[in-house]
């Protein structure tokens, strides 16, 4: 009962089950190079460790998974074998996988094996914009946890599933990082509506929420339109993106769709602006109903007070 | 057709007489053997995919996830050093570590906060499994870790399973970090001597 709560000692179990911030895996791994006996632990935990992961179900993968990989390892140079001692410096890190703690040695071979790693990857699913700097920010602050709204919610868009990832998404990232705030830059469209004056702070929000939700769905004629939401903040909004013109004299016009069984009611949302190089963006004017769907249509300039023509997309706001 | 295919297997089969162990695989991958990656991908992608959905839920990013760790695999399997593990426990090892960056910093954290609470991380644990050798995992694992402590076992099980950080853990239960290191590494010294790991 003498240990002090920083003890390195303390920290074997937490090392097995990947509980450990960077900060503590390196006080831990400086302690093992001179502490057999807590090396042994180490190891020890982390083979128990193990026996939960042969407990868990294995699920198996799609063919097309085994397939992409196959091409992608064609095409993709294996790292060089490490001398022994750097093999050992790399083995304590126990993920052989590339960290900033990583003894020095091997540190910059890990980051070529990391960059290696992603470019692939981001060949391969041609929507993964994220990959690289989804790295830099994991490398870049170690406690994740620290949760500011806007890095918080930029991290989980870069972290979207690839497939469902839209060159939209990217951009918008972007403007996350750099824009929020600026309503004249997200609004840039001066038909967007009232909605985009705070379509930033709103915009923030929803990305913010615990229950964000976020579909991209394709607009006939090109271009992709995703759009997010959060129940919780009552709020959604779309991202036009290489999404033609309206025809001369019309508009985009959005609409919310009253769930089925509660009133089916739809109603307007505002008006938006597309341009096939640019990306849009617009809040929804009113409030997301539960269950409500999300409508876009063209509509004269000006817009209606009810849809006229088919919607180019309708998205439910459940969760996916 | 049927006879081509069982030719084909045989030539090949009669290379590798007997399945070759993820280990021999995976020395053979470190050598830019493709059809020996092939071969252990079959022989572990199922249990990668298991664990990784385990902690992040969602399907797609963990299949995505599972892709960067065969991919890994593939890159640094001229470092695997046999004398310290097996290759099945490299991999795990690897997909455990990915599933858990990827759960703290992205949407599945979220998800996992505010979808499932702790109660539902240790239940389902409880999930009847139809494979025999996944049952018997099962049972030991679930018998060892019955004999933990209700706060160890609760702190192992959200560690290893859902992925949760120190900090994250001490103020979801509500207790000092110290409580959960100490939690944790007497919950797992504690389920080591219940299993009988030898290392």
């Amino acid at each position: 009962m003498t240990e002090r709560h920083d003890d390195p000692a303390l920290l074997t179990g937490s090392h097995a089950l990947d509980a450990l911030s960077d900060d503590e895996r390196a006080l831990l791994e400086h302690a093992l190079t001179t502490a057999p006996e807590l090396q042994a632990e180490t190891d020890s935990l982390r083979e128990t460790a193990l026996q939960l992961a042969y407990a868990v179900e294995p699920i198996e993968p799609p063919a097309t998974l085994k397939a992409s990989l196959m091409a992608q390892i064609a095409r993709t140079p294996q790292a060089p074998a490490l001398n022994a001692a750097a093999d050992r410096a790399q083995d304590t890190a126990a993920g052989l996988e590339a960290r900033p703690t990583a003894a020095t040695s091997v540190a910059s071979d890990e980051a070529a094996a990391r960059d290696e790693d992603l470019a692939p990857v981001a060949d391969l699913t041609t929507a993964r914009p994220g990959a690289a700097a989804d790295t830099r920010i994991r490398r870049g602050d170690g406690s994740v946890a620290e949760g500011r709204a806007a890095a918080a919610a930029r991290r989980r868009w870069f972290q979207r599933p690839a497939a469902a990832l839209s060159a939209a998404a990217a951009v918008a990232v972007v403007f996350l990082g750099i824009g929020l705030g600026v309503g004249g830059v997200i609004g840039q469209d001066e038909q967007s509506g009232p909605g985009t004056t705070q379509a930033s702070g709103t915009i923030d929000s929803i990305y913010a929420a615990p229950d964000f939700g976020r579909t991209t769905a394709k607009v006939p004629g090109g271009g992709t339109a995703t759009v997010i939401w959060s129940h919780e903040v009552g709020k959604s909004a779309v991202i036009l993106d290489g999404v033609q013109s309206a025809p001369s004299g019309h508009t985009y016009e959005l609409w919310y769709i009253d769930a089925e069984g509660t009133n089916g009611k739809v109603n307007p949302a505002g008006l938006v602006d597309a341009a096939p190089d640019g990306v849009h963006t617009a809040v929804l004017e009113g409030t997301l109903s539960k269950g409500a769907s999300i409508g876009m249509t063209v509509e004269p300039a000006g817009g209606s007070d009810k849809p006229t023509t088919t919607p180019l997309m309708a998205v439910p706001t459940t969760q996916a | 057709m049927l006879a081509l295919v069982e030719r084909d297997t045989e030539t090949w089969r009669s290379d590798e007489p007997a399945p070759a162990s993820p280990d021999d695989l995976l020395v053979r991958v470190a050598a830019g053997d493709q059809a020996a990656f092939a071969e252990l991908y079959d022989a572990l992608s199922g249990r990668v995919l298991g664990l990784v959905t385990r902690l992040l839920r969602d399907r797609a990013q963990s299949e995505e996830v599972t892709q960067e760790v065969f991919l890994e695999v593939w890159q640094q399997a001229t470092r695997f050093d046999r004398a310290r593990g097996t290759a099945a426990s490299w991999v795990l090892t690897m997909a455990h570590r990915r599933a858990v960056d990827r759960v703290r910093a992205s949407q599945a954290s979220h998800d996992r906060d505010t979808k499932i609470g702790i109660r539902d991380l240790e239940s389902g644990f409880d999930q009847v499994s139809e494979s025999v050798e996944i049952r018997i995992e099962h049972e030991r694992v679930s018998r060892a870790l019955g004999k933990l402590t209700e706060f160890q076992r609760q702190a192992v099980q959200l560690a290893y399973y859902g992925g949760y950080s120190h900090s994250e853990m001490a103020e979801r239960l509500g207790v000092p970090i110290g409580t959960v290191k100490t939690r944790l590494r007497d919950g797992m010294i504690r389920l080591r001597d219940e299993m009988g790991v030898t290392s």
